[in-house]
């Protein structure tokens, strides 16, 4: 092996000779690299939910779809009836189950905890999902009432070291439940679309009172082997019609049920009860795009300093070969140069990735460990793809040396400005790609800004929300409490509703008509709300008049409710007004939902990225949610001022506070995530831009170095050469800004579309963008510059 | 040793052809000492080249040792290269990123000595040539007149038959040129054939044998009287 060490120590040799160059070429790589791993593996992570499940294949997820002239409804609630009814009918369901995520509170000895990963389901749970069982009996889980089995981390949450099979534990709403703990569970990994922490059994729920038409179960059905899920599709379907039919149920809008399969649910699956906010396969996409962007500026940068090194080096090349040197000695140096730098900047890569993933991680709110990136197989995996580049890079430059006649390299003259233009053209690429990004950035920062800021016309500030206990029997209290919380210094007004502004809401109502007209109904949410919600939040009044302080729709008389404008365009209104006094029923029982007393606009129950659905107010005297309106005081304060009151009036239950602001914008988490996404990788494309603008720089100073002498000699000044020096490689960012531009603007038009609220696409996001670039590509670029012009030109010349 | 029959080297641009040389014949036999000279642009390098099999005949033949080297392949090159014919340029043409040591090392380890035998012949150049001392030093720290001496340590370092030296002082000053053509003499004493291209009469007259070359033709042919009188 000697002459391979050797060829190794003189690779080594050369890359100390030119520091800087390979020192650009390497780090520039290794961003590069680093962005494609850190992608590779979040993409990685996305696609892997659910998949360490037994019957992944084979497991259904049952999709309710209500075609209403308002749109589509889908959503992943179903009735209480439709996984049994499927079962007992269809051969190809082998198994179904029955789910349902709530919060419970729940009480340990005498410590009350919050629990928001509770799952109500049937006994089949653990047969269909194979969590791993750490203790109890198994087939016994889930078969009674008020029975549950916990995870590993909860069990210590409560009891520390002990066994916690056979203990109690208390639902503390409804009436302070028993409930018996029958096995205990491994955590859930984070790769799982249905995370718990206890799954107390289904049976406990139902009672006499149980609501059977409700559509806010989850149902899952496990397909027997070599079923279509399309098929039983269609088969539920069927099912649900004959059964309609058979109970003399009319529905005047259509439905039909889909299977959605277990493996996608987490990347493709955005309907209403979902478990929680799933990601979506379209920015995966994306991410995949601006990483292969990142790599592809990175190769640039490789490619392009690699060719200036080549050329240096092709005299010496041209020696060897008339000393004998075979097309085999050749292609062994290029792929141990190749693979070395490679390696190098694999490393630095890991490097920067295991030093960065924590802030990554918290940044991102990335749901894997550092060991994914740390994965033996990928580090593998990584040092192929790199060890085959380097033989395809090494092959093809000694073959391309082969054909060649020595005397050419030798003769070749030196480095003159033959190199160029190709490296202009890299450069162009690269600030284009930043350029892209950066545009991208400015874009999702002034959209997030405007669904939080401008284009959210209610008032969400300096709210502090809390939640009152259900049972009725505190209705009484809550008057006496919101009187005592006006007491307080600094709070200015209380309001509340039945559901919080940044919370889905679930009271959907189908079948909704204007009394006497034969229009086909529609799908309208409703919710009540304090009479002077709509002062509270600033909501404009368009028709009519708000609510008196005193009115109510549950004590029986008549109704009055207020419309939200998109319910008034649903019932095809022409005007506002047009619609005052008239009454609204349910086309299924005819039931009165009451008379239209106003219509408002600019109250949003949720996110400004989708369209705000039809909704109904109703007045109400009471409501869980109560908001508090605050100024000029600490919110901590507050919160412990206020948490005293309700202490007094709420004796013994969960004090459940948040701030309306910050609930609300929770919201945008996937949005925010991404711009942070497009943020990090603005800043790695600069970096490589920046990187290889300084190698251009520094390649071509050393080439013009004579050029400069010359010029100062013939009397040229410094801001002269400046000028001169900077002048090209500005107008390559120009052409970049330009390139980018057009791109941006098309790709950006195309995100906002997923937006029912969007900004606008201002030119001076362009123009801002373009000046990011242009200024660090001066900073890089003078910087050397500098140095080359006012350099002793005396010196310069003597290099003869 | 090497016969070249009419050969010719042209170049095709649009409207005509140029020559640079034109029905070239010579032969010259082993332990021979040419000298080949001519103006700029008579076509010396480029004869020089042919012989080294660095450039190709567009026509005409030329036998190295009766095989015919104008229809060799690029493998059978590579052997030539490493066994019969060593090369020293005006420009010196040392690697820059080798040291002295690592220069001379090069056509060894292509041709596959192995490292002991290799170590000790290197030693023994590096004593012969008198550079021991500047063993470790890179050739931009060195004189040209050192830097001809390691080129031609690794031109001869493999004992090839055949040493073809383009204007070997044609850089250097005359005191150092006249060391460097010494040194050749006294190669060729030893029994390398060598052809050198020089513009330099007073070089010129080291070798036993002249041959003229103008606009791509041999002027003249002549063995060298003044030397073998001064022999």
């Amino acid at each position: 092996m000697p002459m391979f060490l050797k060829s190794i120590k003189i690779i080594f040799r050369e890359l100390f000779n030119n520091k800087v160059i390979n020192g650009i070429n390497i780090f520039g790589l290794a961003i590069g690299i680093a962005a494609i791993l850190f992608i590779s593996q979040y993409i990685r992570f996305e696609n892997s939910y659910d998949s360490f499940l037994k019957n992944k294949e084979s497991i259904y997820r049952l999709v309710l779809n209500r075609h209403y002239t308002t749109g589509l409804d889908q959503s992943v609630g179903n009735n209480y009836m439709a996984g049994q009814l499927a079962n007992d009918n269809i051969p190809e369901i082998e198994s179904f189950l029955r789910c349902k995520k709530s919060t419970q509170f729940i009480k340990v000895e005498d410590e009350i905890f919050k629990e928001e990963r509770v799952f109500y389901a049937d006994s089949s749970f653990f047969d269909l999902f194979s969590y791993p069982v750490v203790s109890g009996f198994k087939p016994e889980f889930l078969r009674a009432p008020n029975v549950a089995v916990i995870t590993e981390s909860l069990a210590r949450k409560y009891f520390g070291n002990e066994n916690p099979v056979g203990k109690t534990i208390h639902c503390v709403n409804p009436g302070s439940t028993p409930i018996y703990i029958q096995g205990v569970v491994k955590d859930v990994p984070s790769n799982s679309h249905l995370k718990f922490d206890m799954v107390i059994s289904l049976e406990s729920q139902i009672g006499p009172s149980y609501c059977y038409t409700c559509n806010n179960t989850n149902t899952y059905f496990l397909l027997r082997e070599g079923s279509d899920a399309e098929e039983v599709s269609e088969k539920i379907t069927g099912v649900a019609m004959d059964f309609f039919e058979s109970e003399g149920y009319k529905l005047d809008f259509k439905i039909d049920f889909q299977l959605q399969k277990l493996t996608d649910i987490h990347l493709r699956s955005h309907y209403r009860f979902e478990h929680e906010a799933n990601g979506n396969y379209k920015y995966q996409l994306a991410l995949l795009i601006v990483a292969l962007f990142i790599l592809m500026s990175a190769w640039l940068n490789y490619s392009n300093i690699f060719k200036s090194l080549i050329k240096k080096k092709i005299k010496s090349l041209g020696i060897r070969k008339i000393n004998g040197a075979s097309w085999r000695s050749f292609a062994l140096d290029f792929i141990l140069e190749t693979l070395i730098i490679g390696l190098i900047s694999l490393g630095l890569a890991f490097l920067l990735l295991t030093l960065l993933f924590p802030e990554l991680k918290s940044y991102l709110n990335l749901g894997y460990s550092s060991d994914t990136i740390l994965d033996p197989q990928v580090i593998l995996f990584s040092f192929l793809v790199i060890a085959g580049i380097s033989i395809c890079i090494g092959t093809f430059m000694s073959l391309q040396f082969l054909k060649t006649i020595p005397l050419q390299l030798i003769q070749r003259k030196g480095s003159v400005t033959r190199g160029k233009r190709p490296r202009n053209f890299v450069l162009i690429v690269q600030f284009s790609i930043a350029v892209f990004l950066i545009v991208c950035t400015f874009m999702a920062i002034k959209q997030i800004h405007f669904m939080q800021e401008s284009a959210l016309t209610m008032n969400i500030d300096q709210v502090l929300t809390l939640k009152r206990p259900v049972d009725k029997n505190y209705n009484s209290n809550q008057r006496e409490f919101e009187q005592s919380l006006k007491n307080i210094p600094g709070v200015l007004e209380t309001s509340y509703s039945t559901v919080t502004p940044g919370e889905k809401n679930g009271w959907v109502k189908g079948g909704i008509a204007i009394k006497g007209s034969d229009q086909l109904s529609d799908q309208f949410f409703q919710s009540s709300v304090s009479p002077g919600f709509f002062n509270f939040f600033g909501v404009k009044l368009l028709a009519g008049r708000l609510f008196f302080p005193d009115e109510t729709n549950w004590e029986g008389g008549t109704k009055q409710i207020i419309l939200n404008k998109q319910a008034a365009l649903a019932l095809d209104a022409s005007n506002y007004d047009e619609l005052l006094g008239k009454i609204l029923v349910d086309n299924d029982d005819q039931n009165e939902m009451g008379e239209v007393i106003g219509v408002v606009d600019g109250y949003f129950q949720n996110s400004l990225d989708q369209e705000v659905p039809p909704t109904i107010f109703n007045p109400d005297q009471f409501g869980y949610f109560i908001f508090i309106k605050f100024k000029g005081k600490s919110p901590v304060e507050l919160v412990s001022q206020v948490k005293d009151q309700y202490n007094d009036f709420f004796k013994d239950n969960y004090f459940e506070y948040f701030f309306l602001e910050d609930y609300f914008n929770k919201q945008y988490q996937t949005h925010v995530q991404f711009n942070r996404c497009f943020i990090l990788f603005s800043l790695m494309a600069i970096a490589i831009s920046v990187l290889s603008l300084l190698g251009v720089v520094t390649m071509s100073m050393v080439e013009r170095i004579k050029e400069i002498g010359i010029r100062k000699v013939n009397g040229a000044k410094i801001s002269e050469i400046l000028l001169l020096l900077n002048k090209d490689f500005m107008k390559g960012v120009v052409a970049a800004v330009l390139i980018a531009t057009p791109i941006a603007w098309f790709a950006m038009n195309k995100w906002l579309a997923n937006f029912a609220f969007k900004t606008e696409l201002s030119w001076w996001v362009f123009v801002l963008a373009g000046l990011v670039a242009l200024w660090v590509a001066l900073l890089t670029v003078s910087w050397q510059s500098w140095q080359a012009a006012t350099k002793n030109p005396v010196e310069a010349l003597r290099y003869e | 040793m090497i016969k070249l029959s009419k050969i010719d080297k042209y170049y095709d641009s649009r409207f005509q052809r140029t020559f640079i040389l034109k029905g070239i014949n010579l032969e010259v036999n082993q332990g021979d000492f040419l000298t080949i000279m001519g103006p700029s642009g008579a076509g010396k390098s480029t004869l020089l080249n042919i012989i080294g099999l660095l450039d190709e005949p567009s026509a005409g033949e030329y036998y190295f040792w009766d095989e015919p080297a104008h229809q060799i392949r690029e493998k059978q090159k590579v052997q030539y290269h490493r066994t019969h014919i060593g090369f020293i340029f005006q420009a010196f043409h040392l690697i820059d990123e080798l040291n002295v040591y690592e220069n001379i090392e090069t056509p060894l380890i292509y041709r596959g000595v192995k490292g002991k035998e290799r170590k000790a012949l290197v030693a023994d150049f590096l004593d012969r040539f008198n550079i021991v001392a500047k063993k470790d030093l890179f050739p931009s720290q060195l004189s040209g007149g050192q830097q001809q001496l390691v080129a031609i340590a690794r031109a001869i370092i493999g004992s090839p038959k055949l040493l073809l030296a383009d204007e070997p002082t044609g850089n250097l000053h005359s005191e150092q040129g006249e060391m460097i053509m010494k040194l050749l003499k006294k190669l060729n004493d030893e029994g390398m054939t060598i052809i050198q291209v020089t513009h330099n009469e007073k070089f010129a007259q080291y070798g036993n044998r002249i041959i003229r070359i103008e606009d791509g033709l041999v002027r003249s042919d002549a063995m060298n009287i003044a030397l073998q009188a001064e022999v």
